[in-house]
């Protein structure tokens, strides 16, 4: 740096760089007098979708000498315009941790593998050979059947694509399960169920138009601070809106709340089906609608909690096989059904006082009240989850209020591709891309033509889901295993019982691929260190159907490659003749001796766009190791599957130029009402409606009772625990952990406690305490001051601190027809240690 | 942003030695040495305390420095409650866009749709009076741009951009630099 | 903060025959430079000493014939002396063993 470059000019200079971005101009030899030594602080921007939650909020990257060096908010993005969350913030940090693993790591012992050795940095190659020799002796002992991977809701859309491929036509094996299995899966079959198709029908300028917010067990302010900030923008710049916020504690999301509801953890299918009641009693139905566009349904009761077989709990449930099954009914039985729902009933089951149920109840049912519904995990993560989503819905279609402007029910995401990747690309054990399933034959053939592959290759048996794959690798059943993009050590339920055991049995190898050694990775027998983010190209689809791109922008730090980069190279090392079976190669000779990398990879259509055509100025390794442009004939070739199925995605190149685009992208539009006439290409003239996922093209109205959680607090387990995020840390905080000012906001875990819970157990703040329950016990210390006020008998405990793993006591109860976990509710003892 | 005497970085310098020593000796019974990956080969620490006999216990304990060498199977005692810096010193920027982190204690700040507690001295008409660092003007933009009186609606909630900072110190350190270092980095190659 | 500077950029959106008119307003202000120039959008560099003149800036502006909107891109404010004193590494704390 020359010694004449004052502060003020460096200042000036970093003014007008970005403003320059933002504008889309160039610097001109003019704007030299303010750009002094203008060839060394120039900066490279490019935009990115932030790496954190579901919300997507663009990103403006700045890169010198291959560092990212600063980020700021998109003022271009239409999600965020330019703002950003604390998280966001601090997104140019989260490459940058001291211990990022930058060589593959094997447990050797006398210089070979050894279950029982020591973490020793090996080759790619040794890393490749041993992780191939494992899966290998597994499938050819045991079957397509004992391999599995559990992959993400944080993998790029074709990081997850390529996984598909690899494991459900390579490997033949549908074990695999997206981390969005815990946070989405209740989200996606209430969809099914109401809509038969997925993700939300509205999007979020719903913020902008609607009357009405009610939070159903969503903690916006700190779970999607963005979205917050729009909620809050629309409700403080227009005094007649309201807010309604429901919870089974008071967190920041009740700063803003005109309408506060603390009720009983599980009661929320008790208000909701005294809502129903109410509109129905007070002639509040939209009968019009109802008539035109709907069907009534009763769904079996009495479904499990997801359990292990042999727990008592599911061999009392009466349908806990068929948890699915439903009956046909009209309007007036569903009428008959919610009657008993009535507000006196509500008030003695939720705890909650009648004026503030009554005042929920009419803004759902005023006519000219436009009401956003949103929900999150307290939703989803729900022994009732599917039915909770589906009882929301009942409200929205009872009055009408759907698929316009600031009517909308609208599911909320916490991973930054839950949509994009699990969902779309169908990474779920039961699922293809586009909502098809691997139970259908039909399905299976239209992806095995896709896929260029032979029929009869996709297994028609659904995988084992997440929480099933822990119980699989506890049990012996599941033993090759790999890990990307999660850290379910942290994130699974009931660690000490199921997690951790199967990890660690001497029969299963477990590979897990990740930037940072998580606690994940420490219980792994190979480590393979993991490119992240803006290190390689990505796209990730958010809440509101939007896909998004980025271009690589700096490189991975010593040998880590992306998970794209290594499920390809993996499958080189594995030929068809050792993954399928000998009749189907009989049949089909031209596939007989190739690798799974030519059958899947090298296929004609993935390997179609040559390197050349990746944007000049930008790096992209994985291209440059296989020689095509491997991004964009994979995402080319998963599009097949959508376009002309209500699911159309734009030509690969237009999102490297677009702030993202809400699919389906029809004739270059894209979509931003689904299910109505006018804002969706897919609904035909003159019907006002059609819920096309469904045959009738009318959605379902679900009858569905309430029914008591899997486990409640009693004598001795005398609190409710339920955990979740702080807006500081993102997920397991794997990666603001290592942020140092989002540490020091919030350093470690603690159990906020009611003051007079605290007092009657003799704790005062800060007491160290361990939290017991029947599965095991973790050390914390008490909170009882701060962003969360919890009423008497409820406590609450972060899951970021890979410190305290709260998931020791956790309950690996699910909701059955979903199969995810209920986070929410358990019962625990605190005791002082 | 340096936008602060010298005297005054001194001074956070000595704060943060100091906070550093006291966790130092406060943690000291259980913190492992700094350690990277590839230390993992190096050391070849004894999983302690007992096992179930169809388990290996993982011996790479040493790479997880978040857990403080604490094996994921079993429980070690927990820090003491991080204390809230409330010097009042500004503190630096990694970057001009990053919001300034809160050089105080918010403790019982009212901030709801009623009320903002910070504002009260951080609004720019209270700001002299309270020598306080007034809001930014890009706060008073609303979601189009547009100029408003007071602050936007949207920037409302402080704390969902500005946080406060304990004394914790940081379990992994951060290798980020900012501008300034990578510039003040070239000249060396550049070698004119 | 007593002697204040504030060191803003602005993005200018006009329509292209009103460049002449954007380009004479700035010339006529110390405070703002032209830093980059598009046809139809320029950047600005706005450097006051109180808060108060960048707001009636971009006012005065937005009400200049042609101009279709103004935004507040960036916006730093640090005391007159330090931002004459040379730029130097400023390396903030990153925490543990640093």
């Amino acid at each position: 740096m020359t010694p004449t470059m004052t502060r003020r000019e460096f200042i000036r200079n970093t003014a007008v760089a970005i403003a320059a971005n933002v504008a889309g101009l160039a610097l001109p030899a003019s704007a030299t007098n303010v750009l002094l030594e203008g060839d060394l602080t120039q900066l490279k921007w490019s935009k990115a979708p932030c790496r954190f939650c579901g919300t997507g909020c663009g990103v403006n990257v700045a890169v010198k000498d291959g560092r990212v060096v600063a980020t700021h908010g998109d003022v271009h993005a239409e999600v965020n315009r330019g703002l950003n969350c604390v998280k966001g913030y601090f997104l140019s940090k989260i490459m940058y941790g001291n211990d990022r693993l930058t060589q593959p790591l094997l447990r050797k012992k006398d210089g070979a593998y050894a279950k029982d050795g020591e973490f020793t940095p090996v080759s790619w190659d040794e890393a490749f050979d041993v992780m191939a020799a494992q899966f290998k002796r597994v499938l050819k002992d045991k079957g397509p059947g004992s391999v599995g991977m559990f992959g993400s809701g944080q993998w790029t859309i074709w990081e997850g694509y390529a996984a598909n491929k690899l494991f459900k036509a390579g490997f033949r094996s549908n074990n695999l399960d997206p981390n969005a299995r815990h946070c989405m899966a209740s989200a996606v079959m209430g969809f099914m169920r109401t809509f038969g198709m997925d993700e939300p029908m509205g999007c979020y300028d719903d913020i902008e138009a609607t009357d009405a917010f009610v939070l159903w067990g969503s903690n916006m302010a700190e779970m999607h601070p963005i979205l917050w900030t729009r909620v809050t923008d629309r409700r403080l710049s227009n005094p007649h809106v309201k807010v309604a916020v429901l919870s089974t504690f008071e967190h920041r999301s009740f700063e803003l709340a005109d309408i506060p509801i603390i009720f009983t953890p599980q009661t929320d299918l008790v208000i909701l089906n005294y809502i129903a009641n109410y509109i129905i009693k007070n002639g509040k139905v939209n009968k019009d609608f109802v008539n035109q566009h709907t069907t009534f349904k009763r769904g079996v009761t009495d479904i499990g909690y997801g359990l292990r077989p042999d727990n008592p709990l599911e061999m009392k449930a009466k349908n806990a096989k068929d948890p699915t099954a439903s009956d046909p009914i009209d309007f007036e039985q569903f009428a008959a059904f919610v009657a008993p729902y009535t507000l006196e009933k509500a008030v003695e089951m939720t705890g909650v006082e009648k004026g503030w149920l009554e005042q929920l109840a009419e803004l759902y049912a005023d006519p000219n009240t436009k009401v956003v519904s949103f929900w999150t995990m307290g939703f989803n993560q729900h022994t009732r989850g599917v039915w909770a989503n589906n009882m929301v819905y009942n409200l929205h279609l009872l009055t009408g209020k759907i698929s316009m402007p600031g009517n909308s029910p609208f599911s909320l995401t916490g991973q930054p591709s839950a949509c994009g990747t699990a969902r779309e690309v169908g990474t779920f054990s039961h699922r293809l891309p586009a909502d098809m399933l691997v139970a259908n034959p039909e399905h299976r053939k239209h992806a095995e033509e896709i896929w260029n592959i032979p029929h009869g290759i996709i297994q028609p048996k659904p995988g084992f889901h997440a929480v099933e794959q822990n119980r699989k690798l506890r049990d012996g059943v599941l033993n090759a295993y790999w890990v990307q993009v999660n850290n379910n050590m942290q994130a699974g339920a009931n660690l000490m019982q199921e997690t951790y055991p199967g990890y660690r049995d001497p029969r299963n190898f477990i590979v897990v691929s990740d930037a940072y050694p998580t606690v994940t990775a420490q219980s792994a027998d190979l480590i393979l260190p993991a490119a992240m983010w803006v290190e390689k190209e990505g796209a990730y689809g958010n809440a509101e159907r939007r896909t998004q791109f980025w271009h690589q922008l700096v490189k991975a730090p010593g040998e880590a490659k992306s998970d794209l980069w290594q499920l390809m190279e993996f499958s080189k090392r594995f030929t068809t003749d050792e993954c399928w079976p000998a009749d189907l190669l009989a049949a089909n000779p031209q596939y007989k001796g190739k690798t799974l990398f030519e059958v899947l990879f090298k296929n004609g259509k993935v390997d179609k766009f040559p390197t050349s055509e990746i944007e000049a100025g930008y790096d992209n390794d994985e291209s440059a190791a296989f020689g095509f442009y491997v991004q964009k004939g994979l995402f080319e070739e998963y599009a097949e599957f959508g376009r002309g199925h209500g699911h159309d995605l734009a030509p690969f190149d237009a999102y490297h130029q677009a702030r993202g685009l809400r699919w389906p992208v029809v004739d270059g539009h894209e979509t931003l009402w689904r299910y109505r006439e006018g804002t969706d290409p897919y609904v035909k003239a003159g019907t006002g409606f059609q819920f096309y996922g469904n045959k009738d093209g009318r959605a379902v109205i679900w009858a569905l009772p309430y029914e008591p959680p899997a486990e409640s607090p009693d004598k001795e387990f005398d609190l409710w625990l339920v955990t979740g995020r702080v807006l500081e840390h993102w997920h397991s905080g794997s990666m603001t952990m290592r942020v140092p000012e989002l540490y020091r906001a919030f350093p470690e875990a603690v159990v906020f406690m009611n003051p007079d819970d605290a007092k009657a157990r003799g704790f005062k703040r800060g007491d160290e305490v361990r939290v017991i329950s029947r599965r095991g016990d973790m050390r914390s210390r008490i909170e009882t001051r701060g962003r969360n006020r919890m009423p008497t008998g409820v406590v609450f405990v972060p899951w970021f601190d890979a410190g305290q793993l709260i998931n020791k006591v956790t309950l690996d109860a699910t909701d059955p027809i979903s199969k995810q976990t209920d986070y929410k509710k358990c019962a625990v003892k605190v005791v002082a240690v | 942003m340096r936008d602060k005497p010298l005297i005054a970085i001194g001074l956070l310098v000595l704060i943060v030695v100091a906070a550093v020593a006291f966790m130092a000796g406060r943690k000291a019974a259980n913190t492992p040495p700094p350690v990277t990956a590839t230390a993992a080969t190096s050391a070849n620490l004894p999983s302690p305390g007992a096992k179930p006999a169809a388990e290996e216990a993982p011996q790479g304990n040493q790479i997880d420095a978040m857990r403080r060498g604490i094996p994921v199977n079993q429980e070690g005692a927990v820090p003491s409650l991080a204390h809230v810096e409330n010097a009042d010193i500004k503190r630096n920027r990694a970057y001009p866009m990053q919001p300034p982190t809160i050089p105080h204690s918010i403790d019982n700040y009212q901030v709801d749709k009623n009320s903002n507690r910070c504002l009260l001295c951080h609004a720019r008409a209270n700001a002299d009076k309270f020598q306080a660092p007034p809001v930014s003007v890009t706060h008073y933009m609303d979601r189009d741009d547009q100029f408003l009186a007071t602050i936007s609606p949207r920037r409302y909630f402080c704390n969902q951009c500005h946080v406060v900072q304990t004394d914790a110190k940081p379990l992994v350190a951060n290798n980020f630099k900012d501008i300034d270092t990578i510039l003040s980095e070239q000249p060396e190659h550049k070698a004119n | 903060m007593k002697g204040e500077q504030h060191i803003s950029s602005l993005v200018v959106l006009h329509r292209p025959e009103s460049a002449a008119i954007v380009r004479e307003f700035t010339a006529a202000h110390d405070a703002l430079d032209i830093a980059a120039e598009g046809d139809s959008r320029c950047v600005l560099l706005c450097e006051t000493d109180n808060q108060r003149a960048i707001v009636d800036h971009i006012d005065a502006l937005t009400l200049l014939p042609g101009v279709i909107n103004v935004s507040l891109v960036y916006h730093h404010v640090e005391s007159a002396d330090e931002l004459d004193k040379p730029a130097m590494t400023m390396k903030s704390h990153q925490g543990a063993d640093v």
